[in-house]
């Protein structure tokens, strides 16, 4: 829940409060002066527009991801999930055409999401059993999504609607992908901060026994996050598969930790209760434009890692610091 | 005698994990002629060795209520510094290096977490990427080949027709058992792992052996880096890369309860045990691997779902 500006007698307290609430507002900016400065071709509108539509996909599940860790969820699952719903979008389209299998991935992504809230909010999972049963069905997903295939990459959809999802570019000058993920993210948001249904996901992960006691349907709420984390990882999927025209059915490997990563970053608190979209939004840009300095500095791939791998430690190590 | 039996029967009903991992045991001897031949074993106890190590290092980090993401690159690491650096420094010095890298990552870690503060999901994923890369840089990449005959022979050495790498784990197993159980430093750990806030009021050093959790972590990792290089001649940089979450299941399936505090070597015995098992019997009757993905995974799903579940009826 976001506490409102405290009115503070001296205007010294008031910048140290700011510092505190915006710090990683502040590393955000740094980071970009720093790029500009190193690299040339960092601020050119080129650039800029190869970094939204690489954050795109990361973005649109860190969306999702949001509403589960609010409620101090977790799940590992959504990397696979996105590698289902790549293949399967893509392989339905010769049977239910192009709408038809978009629908049916987006389905299946919500359901299977569901099955695993389901099943947490039942056995009432503490943090450890979602990260462990959530663990099982990344399994199960991803060995899913290999049998559907039987471990072959599908090539690429004929659909040139299909195809522009991931490449096309809207009103001339926005990225389709980049489209959909603003979409997303202002539907998170205002569902987050304006509904009751929000608030209720930020009870629930802030206090649960109170939310249990007034009132809130808990088992209904624990459910519900894991299946719209379900659906933004197959609208990842969609995105991601006709980006790299083809339907591999390890699409999404490792997606599920930058996600969970990016919420973090953005400090949003692995304990659930404390957090918004728009610090996710935050933690996701962070590292997104991480990847794209590394890049344009020429850093090989494995150093490239070294690096993003420190970065994310510090950034949380300076958000821990506030409190 | 009777009573005996009754004794057996609910001991039986109890370890639901024990039970079918015999269950299993009896089915796949009979299912496939295979099994219970010579090589097979050895193949089976040098797999639980592996397993077994890096769980061994895991089951403290999850009876002190923390888990460790970071083991998988920690082995590669040390996997590639032992083969790596052995033409250039000799083997000795090499093992040593490779050991070392394991206790600095793994104070690295537990400083992060327990002086820094930060959460440790985030420290041993960063550092897991962060390894991982390290690794990579110093292989270029790619798989080294072993070229030291002392540490190849070392992998496929055998004491009374048993493998030298069991042995290892069979005496850390016990060592591991005995610091857990019958020492003032063991019970320190389940008592930060179980109620962190009466662990601190009682004036336990917590940091210290949050820290200590990620050291030891980190120092089987290693060992297990180097026991792995040994085995298979070569030190890849993505050696270890789907063992850290095979291991943490494997220590949770055997009983050993991520919320901290409970759980004990015996335990990861059984974990690892079933899961190595599994693995075996669904490669000796062929079944592809994808299906077997999905098999380990429904496994793992009902194995926590019901010891949750109990759990919290029991509370009620």
């Amino acid at each position: 829940m976001e506490v409102g500006t405290q009115k503070l007698n001296t205007s010294n307290l008031k910048i140290n409060d700011f510092l505190k609430k915006y710090k990683m507002l502040l590393v955000f900016v740094g980071m970009i002066i720093i790029s500009s400065i190193i690299s040339d071709v960092f601020m050119t509108s080129r650039n800029i527009s190869n970094i939204m539509r690489q954050v795109s996909v990361n973005g649109i599940l860190a969306c999702g991801m949001t509403f589960v860790m609010l409620t101090g969820g977790f799940d590992l699952s959504v990397g696979s999930l996105i590698s289902v719903s790549a293949v399967v979008a893509i392989g339905m389209q010769d049977y239910f055409g192009v709408a038809g299998a978009i629908i049916i991935a987006l389905v299946i992504g919500a359901i299977a999401g569901s099955l695993n809230g389901i099943l947490l909010s039942k056995i009432n999972a503490n943090s450890g059993d979602a990260f462990m049963i959530t663990l099982g069905s990344q399994l199960v997903f991803a060995g899913a999504a290999l049998l559907y295939t039987n471990a072959r990459v599908l090539p690429g959809s004929k659909s040139e609607f299909y195809n522009s999802l991931g490449q096309g570019t809207l009103f001339g000058f926005i990225p389709t992908p980049v489209f959909i993920f603003l979409i997303i993210t202002i539907i998170s948001h205002f569902i987050l901060s304006y509904t009751s249904f929000g608030r209720k996901i930020h009870l629930l992960g802030g206090n649960y026994e109170a939310a249990r006691l007034s009132g809130v349907r808990v088992y209904f709420y624990k459910a519900i996050v894991y299946s719209i984390v379900g659906f933004t990882a197959a609208i990842a999927g969609i995105i991601l598969s006709s980006r790299t025209l083809g339907g591999s059915p390890l699409a999404g490997v490792g997606y599920e930790l930058d996600a969970i990563a990016a919420v973090i970053v953005g400090g949003t608190s692995l304990a659930g209760g404390e957090g918004s979209v728009m610090r996710t939004l935050l933690g996701v840009f962070i590292i997104g434009v991480l990847s794209n300095i590394l890049n344009l500095i020429g850093l090989s791939s494995f150093n490239q890692m070294i690096v993003k791998g420190i970065v994310i430690v510090l950034a949380v190590w300076l958000d821990v610091k506030k409190q | 005698m009777n009573k005996q039996a009754v004794k057996i029967g609910n001991f039986l009903l109890k370890e639901k994990v024990f039970s079918s991992s015999v269950l299993l045991l009896i089915a796949i001897s009979i299912a496939s002629p295979y099994f219970l031949s010579v090589d097979n074993l050895r193949n089976l106890a040098v797999q639980i060795a592996v397993y077994g190590i890096v769980g061994l290092g895991m089951t403290f980090a999850i009876i002190g209520g923390e888990f460790d993401l970071a083991a998988g690159s920690m082995i590669s690491i040390s996997g590639v510094l032992a083969v790596g650096l052995e033409p250039k420094i000799g083997l000795g010095p090499a093992l040593v290096v490779a050991m070392l890298s394991g206790l600095v990552f793994g104070c690295i870690n537990g400083l992060l977490i327990s002086k820094a503060g930060i959460n440790s999901f985030i420290v041993t994923f960063g550092s897991m990427v962060t390894v991982k890369g390290l690794a990579l840089t110093i292989a270029n990449g790619r798989p080294i080949t072993s070229q030291s005959e002392a540490l190849n022979n070392f992998g496929d050495l055998r004491v009374i027709g048993i493998p030298v790498m069991f042995l290892i784990f069979v005496i850390l197993l016990v060592v591991c058992h005995y610091i857990l159980t019958y020492t003032r430093f063991g019970r320190n750990i389940y008592a930060v792992g179980g109620n962190l806030d009466v662990a601190k009021a009682t004036g336990l050093n917590v940091a210290f052996y949050k820290a200590i959790l990620f050291i030891l972590t980190g120092l089987f990792s290693a060992l297990v880096g180097i026991l792995l290089a040994a085995r298979l001649n070569t030190g890849s940089p993505i050696q270890g890369d789907d063992i850290t979450l095979t291991v943490i299941a494997s220590v949770v399936i055997g009983g050993t309860s991520l919320s901290g505090g409970k759980g004990n070597t015996a335990r990861t015995l059984l974990g690892v045990f079933i899961m190595m098992l599994l693995s075996n019997s669904f490669d000796l009757l062929g079944i592809q691997p994808y299906i077997q993905k999905v098999i380990k995974g429904l496994i793992i799903i009902s194995v926590v779902a019901f010891d949750s579940y109990n759990k919290k009826r029991i509370e009620r």
